[in-house]
């Protein structure tokens, strides 16, 4: 490069932007009415989702299900009663889901809802329950249901509960909603038997609602306490329309929550649509405020260094003219903004001033000299554009480098990042001298002098002088110091982690995430699981997978179609057994020979009863399900320690069996237990015979929210979903779910898989990028300085800036994500900027004088990094949790690679230079001979 | 001068003829790997040694902590004895809490009974029951109640390396099953202590992935066998912690008597 060829072509362009303001400016206005059209196609996509490697399979997988299976992108109101009298709470919130139901099922919403699922269809279990049921339990169902009649029914009841036992307290717990509504209908049964035995007439609503009880449970979707509620909307948008997903859910939001203020109940807006929406929300508010934080700091800090009223706006106007253009390119080349790349954007406000901050230093400094306008422009672009150049381009080709990258994250981080600071180079290059020059020309209109020369407006260096001196004075001292420091920060630099658990990058204290995570505690829902989409046509080999899903120890439950929708080979399977079930209750019904019940035997049978749910109660209370042991102690009348608290329904029974009361025959009583076996058994074989109905199930019989959930909309593919025991984003408990998942499938799917993709991109393509980013900056700079121990040197404050910032986060327990990974590769083109300009002014200045190349590069230098360090730290205060840890990281970043920059590479450079006498003058290719050789 | 003479025998092995190299290097491997399985089984049999405590009796506490909140204590007294042919067979009475009192689980071999104190009746396991929770811990019935087989008669080793646990050095054993073992984890991990040659932490795979952990501390000695008196197990498929602290323990202790290893002595317990 010939360095005076392109001094001239740079300064002869200055001063014509500084004598023609108007003609540069309209330059300017013309590449932003172009760009505007690049801005007009940028759209925001500010969730993480949109961030996950559109390539990797599990993605795809995760995209598919949310297009294809409805109830995936499903908006979950949770209707909280946690404040409601415990007595009413349970009925307050059931007539809440009957009303919301009804509202949300109107014309009204039909725009944003296709369908609403507040409770599950008993019809359907009333007409399929038992062909939907696994073979080993018809077995059971068999001589459970042989006989309706009473004692023959309790009888069979007890050698079910009594058969050879598991002693299986998870299972315990992974049923206990079942065993909850199964004990409370046992109860129910109970006491409508012992109200007929007192003298009441058997109440026929009553035998049924405690039959639906026993054989169904509720069907509303209660938690463990029964004071909260779930109802699924189907949206008729999804995560991806960002219009109807923000307008519809903030209206759904506010007619539930004012439907339930009126019976005093609250309202939760949940479902991974809500979230996507909550997190956009966030970082967009994030974003708006960051960068209305780094522009107002920035600027008031330029007032205050440079003393010009009108820097706001000779700084300003090109500044976000730089970020504006960026955003123009961005749209013509992307198309968007994801979170990391709009967070770069706000970063570009503390970059982009660096150019500024340099042309004005200079600027100003030929002003205190007294040179004239344009003297002053020419030798301000003279002295300082080579540095600006050079210090953009190698800024510019780290972040180009990421393009080595794989993922499109980093792909896409460095088109931005590189474009934004050639926009801002440039918009600084034709507006500064321009703006410039307007002001100087409004100040001879006025006849008025540049304040500039009356006063004396020298930008202060004391403290970079200090620096200078203090380094020049003690090289090897501050160089063994600060070796020290690093080497030390180095050995804690191993231990720094990775955050393995995404919910703790989300905003905190969104409402969408505390009402998922109240899910899991109350109604025992996991807060993410996997899913696997299977061709309907391997629907038959399906039982077995779910089978060994079941099996492994880290998976609560398996979901299937074939759940409610059993193969050819399942009915084959369990068609007899529905077959015998029905013989025999026909059987039954038939005979004539209907015995009453005797009062001895269904004594018998309900102490065996009695004993087989104290037991259930012993092992509910040891396993800690606590829900169980309240049901089963209720209609026990035991506590938890095993006392007895209270009297119970068989209390009741035993006595009248026991010690009928006097006048009373014993014929009396079989006619009272005949007249209740009158009504309870017909209804219980009438409601068994509809269950074991053999019909088969079409894809039309089932219930809707069974349809929208697993079956696709084109009707070709089904879901399996996968519910994992613990909270799978803990990454202790998700790398052993997935490590077992996929003993059985490698073609599962799901948020926490898709995340993982990016945790691995933390890990391995951002080191790729960084050494993209070093092999880049490394040619830049050798081209530059032609020497290659210089260029070594340079890299050295990088190098500790890098071992040192680990080692800080290891210390502060401060952890890499894949957000704030991208610290790498930007401390690659920033960090090295000071040590470049250190050395241009060293080696300018001479051997000896480095104390001159501090003081004169040193406040500029400051400024520089202060500047940069407010665009990162504008994000601290952000609720995105994400952008905080960003903020903080890289605020630590710059400021290592100043503090090395400026007291160890200078004093490396005495070292290398005056003490051992290296040549750190261009060494090849040389064009002039340096005056400054010895 | 040792810096030359190392260089010396720096410079010497590259002047090696190739074909002789590899032999050299066949033949470490060879003298290495049959010690390492001798190592191994040798650390195993040592620490296996808490196993070979006869006719005990214990007096232990176990707490579970779930999902972070910790549950009632369960106090028992445990009974261990192996029959004249080897059987394993223990006895587990629980003292605490008031609703489990008296409760009792019989194991013997592969046989599992339950006596429950509130209702005084008997139930038999299934076999399947000896790997569920045992008394909804993080043990299951078959690490509560395996007192006396040791690992080196149900799985084969290998030696895997050294690693400091907790800050103590440690080796490192692969412990897969043997051939017609069942009932058994797919793969154990145990960390031997290298100073006492006991087990420090023992790590359990099942289907692809480890899915607990136990810790085992506070080795007192007992007769002239030291048993770890504190050991804790983690789940990693489950947030929970199962904490067995041993509080006495007694080995040919009077108090282990034959008759209770009968189902029809459950029925005396009061």
């Amino acid at each position: 490069m010939n360095s005076t060829v392109k001094k001239s072509t740079l300064t002869r362009w200055a001063l014509w932007a500084g004598n023609h303001p108007g003609k540069a400016i309209l330059i300017a206005l013309v590449i932003t009415l172009i760009l505007t059209l690049g801005a007009s196609k940028l759209e925001m996509e500010m969730t993480f989702l949109s961030i996950m490697p559109k390539n990797s399979p599990q993605v795809q997988n995760l995209d598919k299900i949310t297009k294809e299976f409805p109830f995936a992108s499903s908006l979950v109101l949770v209707v909280d009663g946690r404040e409601l009298p415990p007595e009413t709470a349970k009925a307050t919130v059931i007539s809440l889901i009957d009303r919301l139901t009804v509202e949300f099922s109107s014309e009204e919403f039909s725009s944003g809802i296709s369908g609403v699922y507040s409770k599950a269809d008993v019809d359907f279990i009333k007409k399929h329950g038992f062909l939907l049921a696994e073979k080993k339990d018809l077995d059971r169902m068999t001589s459970l249901y042989a006989d309706t009649d009473l004692v023959p029914f309790l009888s069979a009841l007890n050698n079910d509960l009594e058969r050879e036992y598991s002693g299986d307290g998870e299972a315990l717990e992974d049923d206990e909603s079942q065993i909850v509504s199964w004990t409370e209908g046992i109860g129910l049964i109970l006491d409508n038997l012992a109200g007929t035995m007192e003298g009441l007439p058997p109440d026929e609503a009553d035998i049924e609602a405690a039959l639906e009880a026993y054989l169904i449970g509720s069907p509303y979707y209660l938690s463990r306490s029964e004071n909260m509620g779930l109802m699924f909307l189907k949206p008729t948008f999804t995560i991806n329309d960002l219009g109807p997903l923000m307008e519809e859910t903030t209206r759904i939001e506010e007619r539930a929550q004012d439907i339930a203020a009126s019976k005093g109940a609250g309202i939760g807006l949940t479902g991974i649509a809500v979230v996507g929406r909550d997190e956009m929300i966030s970082s967009e508010q994030g974003f708006a405020l960051s960068m209305l934080i780094a522009f107002i700091l920035i600027l008031a800090l330029m007032i205050v260094v440079f003393r010009i009223r009108s820097t706001p706006l000779i700084i300003g106007i090109p500044l976000m003219l730089g970020i504006y253009w960026t955003a123009g390119i961005t749209g013509f080349l992307i198309h968007r903004l994801n979170i990391v790349t709009a967070m770069y954007l706000v970063v570009l406000v503390g970059l982009g001033v660096d150019y500024a901050i340099h042309l004005m230093t200079g600027f100003i400094q030929e002003r205190d000299k007294g040179k004239n306008f344009s003297v002053a422009i020419e030798n301000t672009f003279t002295k300082s554009g080579r540095g600006i150049i050079i210090g953009a381009l190698t800024t510019a080709a780290a972040f180009f480098a990421m393009l080595m990258a794989d993922s499109e994250i980093l792909k896409e981080l460095g088109i931005v990042a590189g474009t934004g600071i050639l926009a801002e180079l440039i918009s600084m290059l034709i507006l500064i001298p321009a703006l410039l020059g307007m002001r100087q020309k409004r100040l001879e209109k006025r006849s008025k002098d540049d304040p500039m020369l009356s006063r004396n407006n020298t930008i202060r260096s004391d403290f970079a002088s200090v620096i200078g001196r203090w380094v020049s004075s003690r090289p090897g001292t501050f160089t063994v110091a600060f070796l020290i420091i690093g080497v030390a920060l180095a050995t804690q630099a191993p231990k720094v982690q990775i955050e393995d658990n995404l919910m703790n990058m989300e905003a905190k204290g969104l409402e969408s995430i505390k009402y998922q995570d109240l899910m899991v505690d109350e109604f025992g829902t996991a807060p993410d699981i996997l899913y696997l989409i299977k061709d309907n046509d391997s629907i038959e080999s399906l039982p077995p997978e779910i089978d060994k899903l079941k099996k492994l120890d880290s998976v609560k439950s398996v979901g299937a179609i074939t759940d409610w929708q059993p193969t050819d080979t399942q009915q084959s399977e369990r068609l007899p057994y529905l077959k015998e079930i029905r013989e025999n209750l026909a059987a039954a019904a038939g005979s004539s020979d209907t015995p009453s019940p005797d009062p001895d035997l269904l004594t018998e049978e309900l102490y065996r009863l009695e004993a087989n749910l104290i037991e259930m109660g012993d092992l509910a209370v040891l396993g800690g399900t606590d829900k169980a042991a309240f049901a089963l102690n209720k209609v026990t009348g035991l506590d938890n320690d095993g006392n007895k608290v209270a009297d119970t329904a068989f209390d009741r029974l035993f006595n009248i069996l026991e010690a009928p009361t006097a006048g009373k025959s014993a014929d009396a009583e079989t006619t009272t237990l005949s007249d209740f076996q009158a009504v309870f058994s017909p209804r219980l074989r009438n409601r068994i015979l509809a269950m074991s109905s053999s019909e088969k199930i079409s894809a039309e019989d089932l219930p809707d929210l069974i349809r929208d959930t697993f079956i696709s909309k084109d009707g070709k593919s089904n879901l399996v979903t996968i519910s994992p025991r613990e909270n799978p984003w803990n990454g202790q408990f998700r790398r052993v779910f997935n490590a077992q998942v996929s003993t059985v499938t490698d073609q599962s799917t799901g948020m926490i898989l898709a995340a993982d993709q990016l945790s691995n991109i933390a890990e391995h393509d951002s080191i790729r990028a960084l050494i993209a980013a070093l092999i880049a900056v490394f040619i830049i700079l050798l081209a530059d300085f032609r020497n290659l121990r210089l260029t070594l040197l340079t890299f050295l404050p990088l190098l500790f800036s890098f071992t040192s910032l680990y080692g800080l986060m290891a210390l502060f327990g401060i952890k890499f994500d894949f957000v704030n990974i991208i610290a790498a590769p930007l401390l690659v083109g920033i960090g090295i900027d000071d040590s470049v300009h250190i050395n241009h002014r060293y080696l300018m200045e001479g051997r000896g004088r480095m104390n001159l190349a501090i003081s004169e590069t040193g406040s500029a230098v400051a400024l520089t990094t202060i500047t940069t360090m407010i665009g990162f730290s504008s994000f601290i205060p952000s609720i995105m949790r994400a952008m905080r840890s960003t903020g903080i990281v890289l605020t630590l970043a710059m400021a290592l690679a100043f503090i090395y920059s400026v007291f160890l590479h200078p004093a490396v450079l005495i070292l290398v230079s005056e003490k051992l006498g290296w040549n750190l003058n261009p060494s090849f290719f040389k064009k002039e001979v340096s005056h400054h050789e010895a | 001068m040792k810096l030359k003479f190392l260089l010396l025998i720096a410079g010497i092995v590259p002047r090696l003829k190739s074909a002789v190299r590899p032999l050299f290097s066949t033949a470490l491997i060879l003298l290495v790997l049959p010690l390492s399985a001798q190592d191994a089984s040798a650390i195993l049999n040592k620490a296996d040694r808490i196993f070979e405590l006869e006719n005990v009796y214990s007096k232990s506490t176990l707490t579970i902590t779930r999902s972070g909140r910790e549950q009632a204590p369960q106090v028992m007294e445990g009974y261990d004895s192996d029959a004249s042919d080897g059987t394993a067979r223990s006895l587990s009475v629980f003292l605490e809490p008031p609703r489990v009192a008296g409760t009792a689980y019989l194991m013997i071999g592969d046989n599992l009974w339950v006596r429950f104190a509130s209702t005084g009746r008997t139930r038999k396991m299934s076999s399947s029951a000896k790997k569920n929770s045992a008394a909804g811990s993080d043990f299951s019935y078959a690490d509560m109640g395996e007192g006396s087989s040791s690992f080196s008669a149900q799985y084969q080793v290998a030696y895997n390396g050294e690693e400091r646990i907790n800050g103590t050095p440690c080796h490192r054993l692969i412990l897969t099953p043997s051939p017609g073992e069942r009932n058994t984890y797919e793969q154990l991990v145990v960390w031997v202590t290298k100073e006492e040659g006991h087990y420090l932490r023992i790590q359990y795979s099942d289907k692809g992935a480890p899915v607990k952990y136990m810790d085992l501390e506070d080795y007192r000695l007992v007769g002239d066998i030291e048993y770890p008196f504190l050991i804790t197990m983690h789940s990693l498929a489950r947030d929970s912690v199962s904490v067995l602290k041993t509080d006495v323990m007694e080995f040919n202790s009077s108090k282990v008597e034959e008759r209770f290893f009968n189902t029809a002595y459950l029925d005396t317990i009061r």
